[in-house]
């Protein structure tokens, strides 16, 4: 357990350090920069943790190495989502739109909405492009075989989870 | 223990697609809880009464629970992602931008999001 217990103190320090100083820094405003964060982060704890076992300085066995990283991932993927929905979220901006112009249904609202909607669209295609997502073909665009395998998956969860209303 | 826990992930999800696809009250998220919360108490119970409270019991539970925030993830990802409606549009059309702002358009973001919210 004692592997466990320094993984939860390492990852409060994480957030710790983040939400004090790394947060106030270029390169962790952008998406990538978060995710390599956090990446980077887990690959260390995997590391140390591995050490700590394979020298014998920690009385454990891989269960809890296995459990840290759990802990690591919980960690990891919550800070994403929130993070990704707090930072440009188009249901945010209608929320904030909503809390300024009460009623939304002036042309000004519609019109700034509608605004960021078509900006969103674009920067979206551009990131799945530069993701080789998708490609251009010759009657337009199309999707790359890693875009065919992403659609596959999330044709398959929507299913599972029968969502209808998407995006 | 940890053998465990694939099985109970799949009892957990196959029951959550029964849940999504039979019930029709309640959005994926709450009916995932009661899956999800559902196959990790039988798991707990499991473990507990297989090798009391062990290391390796508790390390299948946090990895049954990572498991669960991933497909959380996942499923709330593909109901909202502005990135994974446009693949699934051009997973069965192949379209021009110009295409997209009628097949996807702003105005119906809008109105499902305000739907939702």
């Amino acid at each position: 357990m004692t592997i466990l217990a320094a993984a939860l103190v390492y990852i409060l320090g994480h957030f710790l350090l983040y939400a004090f100083w790394l947060r106030k820094l270029e390169a962790f405003r952008k998406e990538k920069g978060i995710f390599r964060l956090h990446l980077f982060s887990a690959v260390a704890l995997a590391l140390a943790a591995t050490a700590l076992v394979m020298s014998g300085a920690v009385e454990t066995d891989w269960s809890m190495v296995l459990a840290a990283l759990s802990v690591h991932g919980i960690y990891s993927v919550s800070f994403l989502e929130v993070w990704s929905l707090s930072q440009g979220g188009y249901s945010l901006s209608i929320l904030e739109r909503a809390a300024e112009a009460p009623g939304l249904c002036d042309r000004e609202s519609l019109a700034l909405l509608t605004a960021i909607g078509d900006e969103k669209r674009s920067n979206r295609l551009e990131a799945l492009r530069s993701l080789r997502l998708i490609a251009d073909g010759p009657h337009g665009i199309v999707l790359a075989p890693a875009g065919r395998l992403c659609c596959f998956v999330f044709r398959a969860v929507a299913w599972a989870a029968n969502l209808r209303s998407l995006g | 223990m940890l053998v465990w826990v694939p099985v109970y992930l799949i009892a957990a999800l196959g029951f959550h697609v029964l849940l999504c696809h039979l019930v029709h009250r309640g959005g994926a998220f709450a009916k995932f809880l009661l899956a999800g919360g559902a196959g990790g108490l039988a798991f707990a119970l499991h473990a507990f009464l297989r090798s009391k409270a062990g290391a390796e019991a508790a390390a299948g539970l946090l990895v049954y629970a990572l498991a669960c925030e991933f497909y959380i993830f996942l499923f709330s990802m593909v109901s909202s992602s502005i990135s994974v409606s446009l693949l699934l549009i051009l997973g069965t059309n192949q379209v021009t931008p110009t295409d997209l702002e009628t097949l996807y358009s702003s105005h119906g973001m809008i109105v499902r999001r305000m739907e939702r919210l």
